[in-house]
């Protein structure tokens, strides 16, 4: 349940933020270059520039990025107030995109990039690090468990955001916090409307990513679809059919630097292809259709993965519907996990939470 | 220019032309509509590329299905074609080349020559009738303030905890 405030959510996060100040000596904000983030860096530079201190600001960069983002991330990371942790360092991304090239080696030795380095970043890392995207973030953070994370989570954008940021209490019990071991993350923008965003962002004249300008202008909803992140993203590459209207330097990098871009930038929007809404006429049912995929789409060494987590799953109709979506972005390492029994779980606890809230 | 063929268009009945059985392009309704009044104002520009049926004496549409049934529609009695001699295949393969090379309209451009056009004295309404276009995405092209523009008169919400 919410109980409000007299505050209002500027007031309330400054006041969060200020008393991480005065208990922690390193504020680490996590950047995307997207809304979110640039808030929470603002007003995290706001108030080192207040006490004369500097934060450290993380931005993962994943080669295949809008150029738009790595103006805005040039810029944040410029700051004398700032201790720029910028890592361009080889890691492997999943291209959902291409059936021949299953990873972007971001970054890879010997690779044509799709820009060159840039001179604040960390290009390199003495001793091991992970190689993979998901496992990177763990490992930065492991390596200074007395920094405060700051994280520019919103409740109102998901459930599931808002169960992240409220469900567990972090140091010192905070609520809008959580531990992961020794890790200390906040998100003191818990509470903060999509509104509230763009209204700092207008009021304090921030250079935000000109992407959403882009986005604007081409009619998308301004609550729900406006999310940046990297280019060929599991969950978010339908970008790519934006790309070309966009940023059309980018897109004619990313064909050249990766297969599979062109063909998702055509079909994404379209059906049949990587989507599992509508089955295609010339199959009876769903287990057909995943049954011609499964011999024909992956790579020996990925069916086998997919067989054995599909052998484990029900048979059903809907179950196989499912399987067909991951099949079609050759999601072989279940980035996308559905959950037939846990979704309907989750459809139930939304109805209640949106009944008392 | 060595080796490039200038093709010259022709005018024929629409009687002798019909519709190929497997072009996968669709055209929205707002576009089919727009197709005409553009048609009606400037005439016939496009030529549809055909190829000459042998059995049925008739041509066969490679490219330009929409033009000849909003022609159609209209109740021309003649449209202009360009006659290709390719066999089945080839004719099926260019219906394909010609839907994807298209080029696309690049977001931020399109918002420049929006406000030009009203530099040069259009009107609004005028603007979106001419271009097909839905108030608001005019409107969106048109604001060149950006998005964060839109919510200056927001006040802050009311903070909250979860209990």
């Amino acid at each position: 349940m919410k109980i409000y405030t007299t505050q209002n959510v500027l007031d309330a996060a400054r006041g969060r933020i200020s008393m991480l100040f005065d208990s922690f000596s390193d504020i680490n904000v996590s950047v995307s270059s997207g809304k979110d983030s640039s808030v929470m860096y603002h007003l995290c530079l706001q108030e080192a520039i207040l006490r004369d201190r500097q934060i450290t600001v993380f931005f993962m960069d994943q080669e295949a990025e809008y150029e738009n983002s790595i103006i805005i991330i040039k810029e944040l990371m410029q700051h004398p107030n700032v201790i720029p942790r910028w890592y361009q360092v080889p890691i492997y991304m999943t291209n959902a995109t291409s059936y021949s090239e299953f990873f972007l080696y971001a970054w890879g030795p010997g690779e044509q990039w799709m820009r060159e380095k840039d001179p604040l970043a960390i290009q390199a890392i003495d001793g091991q690090h992970p190689t993979r995207f998901y496992q990177f973030f763990p490992w930065y953070e492991r390596q200074n468990t007395d920094a405060a994370y700051m994280i520019g989570l919103r409740a109102d954008e998901s459930l599931t955001r808002y169960r992240a940021v409220t469900k567990h209490p972090g140091w010192n019990g905070i609520k809008w916090g959580a531990l992961d071991g020794d890790i200390k993350k906040f998100y003191p923008l818990y509470d903060w409307t999509v509104y509230d965003v763009w209204k700092f962002i207008y009021d304090y004249d921030i250079h935000y990513n000109k992407i959403y300008d882009l986005m604007f202008m081409d009619g998308y909803s301004i609550y729900k679809k406006m999310r940046i992140s990297n280019l060929i993203h599991e969950k978010s590459f339908k970008c790519l059919v934006d790309l070309p209207r966009f940023e059309p330097q980018t897109f004619e990098k990313l064909c050249e630097r990766i297969g599979g871009i062109a063909t998702a930038a055509r079909y994404a929007s379209e059906k049949l292809v990587f989507d599992n809404k509508t089955l295609p006429k010339h199959y009876g049912s769903w287990q057909e259709f995943r049954d011609f995929l499964m011999q024909n789409l992956p790579c020996p060494e990925h069916r086998d993965r997919f067989e054995k987590r599909f052998s484990k799953q029900a048979g059903s109709e809907k179950m196989y519907q499912a399987q067909v979506g991951q099949l079609l972005i050759n999601d072989y390492e279940n980035s996308t996990a559905f959950d037939t029994k846990k979704s309907e779980k989750v459809r139930r606890m939304k109805e209640k939470w949106l009944a008392l809230l | 220019m060595a080796g490039i063929v200038i093709r010259e268009s022709k005018i024929v009945d629409m009687d002798s032309i019909f519709a190929n059985d497997y072009n996968p392009n669709r055209m929205p309704k707002t576009e089919m509509d727009l197709l005409g009044s553009c048609i009606l104002k400037y005439g016939f520009l496009f030529p549809l590329i055909v190829v000459l049926d042998k059995k049925k004496q008739k041509y066969r549409i490679v490219d330009g299905f929409h033009r000849y049934e909003k022609m159609k529609a209209l109740g021309a009695k003649q449209a202009s074609i360009i006659e290709l001699d390719l066999p089945y295949h080839e004719a099926v393969q260019l219906t394909v080349l010609m839907n994807r090379i298209k080029g696309m309209h690049q977001v931020e451009r399109m918002s420049d020559l929006i406000v030009n056009l009203e530099n040069l004295g259009l009107m609004d309404e005028e603007i979106c009738k001419n271009l097909g276009m839905e108030a608001e995405e005019y409107l969106r092209l048109k604001q060149q303030l950006g998005i964060a523009h839109s919510f200056r008169n927001h006040e802050y919400a009311k903070a909250w905890e979860s209990a």
